[in-house]
């Protein structure tokens, strides 16, 4: 078993080596955290101004980079591991440890700041997961998520690094294009996950398989590194390899975008309103017999009033919504053409975005 | 007590080339060992390997009496410190006190107050960060770190590149005191082989992948020998020694010899007009391991 001096010097090292990364993310973190916080305590106010303050995606994207170099520098410390006698073990059960960390403090920090942007904003409210982004309570199943989420995402990066460090560039290269490939094929199923939720435990149970599928490839590939320095150079092997990831990874992105794009079991549709007369909406979809309709509604309204109206294929409306709503709700199908309406009344001034899977 | 290193049969490869070809070695406890050998002969694969940081192809390599792979108590046993700026396999974010703290978080028997007192003696500024660091000031962390470890087994590769010859000095004295203080098994590569040679007890030399020799400096110094003087007299005086080097001005020669020369055999060399000297030990090892084209070294 590990003891306490080796995980605290292998610490110590990881924190040595990764202290500016950490302060310069740090930084960028809390001056927006600050800035956030201060417009909705202190201006209290308009939802433009929020939403000019908040770089919430570029920060989710700031973040996301920080998962993937954390475990990058954390490899380029294995050599000097190696030199002063740490064994390969010890070396993933550290990193893990400090990985393991790192998306603690990485899913509290993003927790945070979605939590400010849910409070402070009152334009049309994001949606991930099935959860809509109207207060802090809605934060509880996002951070479980994320926590899971960003240790994979540390593991599978970890991973890549290890590759790298034992095989060299385009063995490296190549696994990085395989490990992208699946996620890509599955575009659709994210993509409907993102939307409308699904079983929280059955997917974080997965991530878990994952992170522990990794883990256990990157303790194999461990176990036959050594201190040297691997070669970038091209070999015929892992050409090969590199190009036959690169026609997978293309097949992949072509079949997962083919299979979102004809989706016909999700439906997307939004607008906005600034007109001075009665604007409507209306469209339609065909339902199979025995199917749901899962329904993210979510409107906006600045002046005025707007009123979404769903029909049977008989004329019977089943779901009326109207004002700034943010719902999902599930509504049964009978067989048939279904139709929705969004109707905008005189000077109403408005967006409303309209999600619905099939299923 | 068991011996520090018993090496068995190893050899290592590294895609189709041959770094060690079938080594075999032994070595007790408490003894300074120069590992010798040319530019590529294996000594750095070979300081690696008991390190436990390349893993053989085949063979074994035991470390008191155990093996050293994913080995945490035999691995806390060793301290293997490399020339640093020719091994990429140190943190470039660090400062030297990272280095230090770092190196006495790992080592088990840590001396901070002799750290302190090396600190002192090469002039170090801890707060220097790595990419500010000389060859000689790395080479000095370096020194720092494999002297405190106060490891049983210490492997020195090639440990002080671009000190200047009066710090190296320096080290050699406080290696000796350190030693008879502290006795430890030391493996000790360098190619500044008459500098370092006083500090040997016993001499490996690899030369291509393989053990020519490995032998206690005294007996070295028994069996190597100059013996210079009339070509001819040379040629059937000596016809039965182990000739490694023939060196020829004019009529005389000098033949270099890897035998041994008993008084009878001295008294009638001299007696002949040859005057005997001894090798040094760097150059027995150039003679040793010299690619000369025609010449068959016999030992």
């Amino acid at each position: 078993m590990l003891n306490s001096n080796i995980l605290k010097a292998h610490l110590g090292v990881y924190w040595r080596t990764q202290k500016i990364l950490i302060l310069i993310f740090a930084t960028v973190l809390t001056v927006n955290l600050g800035l956030q916080t201060f417009i909705i305590t202190i201006i209290n106010g308009s939802p433009q101004i929020i939403n000019m303050a908040s770089i919430l995606p570029t920060l989710i994207g700031v973040l996301v980079g920080m998962l993937i170099a954390i475990p990058i520098i954390e490899v380029t410390a294995i050599p000097y591991l190696l030199t002063l006698g740490s064994r390969r073990k010890d070396i993933l059960f550290t990193a893990t440890a400090n990985n393991g960390l790192y998306t603690i403090f990485i899913t509290a920090f993003l927790s945070l700041l979605i939590g400010i942007y849910a409070t402070g904003s009152e334009s049309l409210s994001a949606i991930y997961m099935g959860t809509f982004l109207t207060d802090w309570n809605s934060i509880l199943r996002i951070s479980i998520f994320n926590l899971f989420l960003f240790f994979m995402v540390t593991n599978i990066f970890f991973f890549v690094g290890v590759s790298f460090q034992r095989w060299g560039l385009m063995w490296g290269l190549g696994l990085i294009l395989l490990t992208l490939s699946l996620p890509v094929l599955l575009l659709n199923d994210f993509y409907q996950f993102y939307i409308w939720g699904g079983s929280y435990v059955l997917v974080c149970l997965k991530m878990i398989i994952v992170s522990i599928f990794f883990l256990a490839l990157s303790k194999f590939i461990l176990s036959k590194i050594e201190i040297r320095s691997y070669r970038p150079r091209i070999t015929f092997p892992s050409f090969v390899f590199f190009i036959g990831m690169l026609i997978l990874l293309i097949s992949s992105s072509y079949l997962g975008t083919e299979r979102l794009s004809s989706n016909t079991n999700t439906i997307y549709d939004s607008g906005r309103s600034s007109h001075s007369e009665q604007v409507v909406n209306e469209n339609g979809f065909y339902s199979k017999a025995n199917q749901k309709l899962h329904l993210s509604w979510r409107s906006q309204m600045q002046k005025g009033n707007l009123t979404l109206t769903v029909e049977s294929p008989s004329g019977e409306v089943v779901y009326t919504a109207s004002g700034s709503t943010n719902e999902l709700v599930t509504i049964p199908l009978t067989e048939g053409e279904w139709s929705y309406s969004v109707t905008f009344d005189n000077n109403s001034e408005g967006r409303y975005s309209f999600r619905g899977l099939l299923k | 007590m068991k011996n520090a290193i018993d090496v068995n049969n190893l050899t290592k490869e590294y895609r189709n080339i041959i770094a060690l070809e079938n080594i075999t070695i032994s070595c007790t406890h408490s003894k300074i060992y120069g590992l010798l050998g040319r530019n590529g002969a294996g000594k750095t694969t070979l300081m690696h390997l008991l390190a436990g940081q390349l893993l053989p192809t085949e063979g074994s390599i035991n470390i008191y009496g155990e093996n050293v792979y994913e080995n945490k108590e035999t691995l806390n046993k060793i301290c293997y410190v490399g020339p640093f700026s020719n091994i990429n396999n140190y943190v470039k974010t660090f400062r030297v006190r990272d280095f230090l703290k770092t190196a006495s978080l790992f080592y088990p028997d840590w001396d901070q107050d002799f750290a302190d007192r090396l600190i002192r003696l090469f002039s170090l500024d801890i707060k220097k960060h790595y990419r500010n660091l000389s060859a000689g000031m790395l080479s000095m962390v370096a020194i720092v770190i494999s002297l405190a470890s106060r490891a049983p087994l210490t492997l020195l590769d090639e440990p002080y590149t671009g000190l200047d010859a009066a710090a190296r000095q320096e080290f050699y004295d406080i290696l000796a005191e350190d030693y008879s203080n502290h006795p430890r098994t030391i493996i000790f590569s360098t190619h500044l082989i008459d500098e370092a040679s006083k500090l040997f007890e016993d001499v490996i030399l690899l030369h291509q992948g393989r053990i020519l020799l490995q032998e206690p400096i005294e007996t070295l110094e028994e069996s190597s020998f100059m013996v210079s003087g009339d070509e001819e007299k040379l040629k059937s005086m000596l016809s039965n020694k182990k000739v490694i080097n023939i060196e020829y001005m004019g009529r005389r020669a000098t033949y270099s010899l890897f035998d041994t020369l008993s008084e009878p055999e001295k008294t009638v060399l001299t007696q002949a007009d040859l005057e005997i000297r001894s090798l040094t030990l760097q150059q027995l090892f150039v003679y040793l391991t010299a690619n000369k084209e025609g010449y068959d070294v016999k030992f």
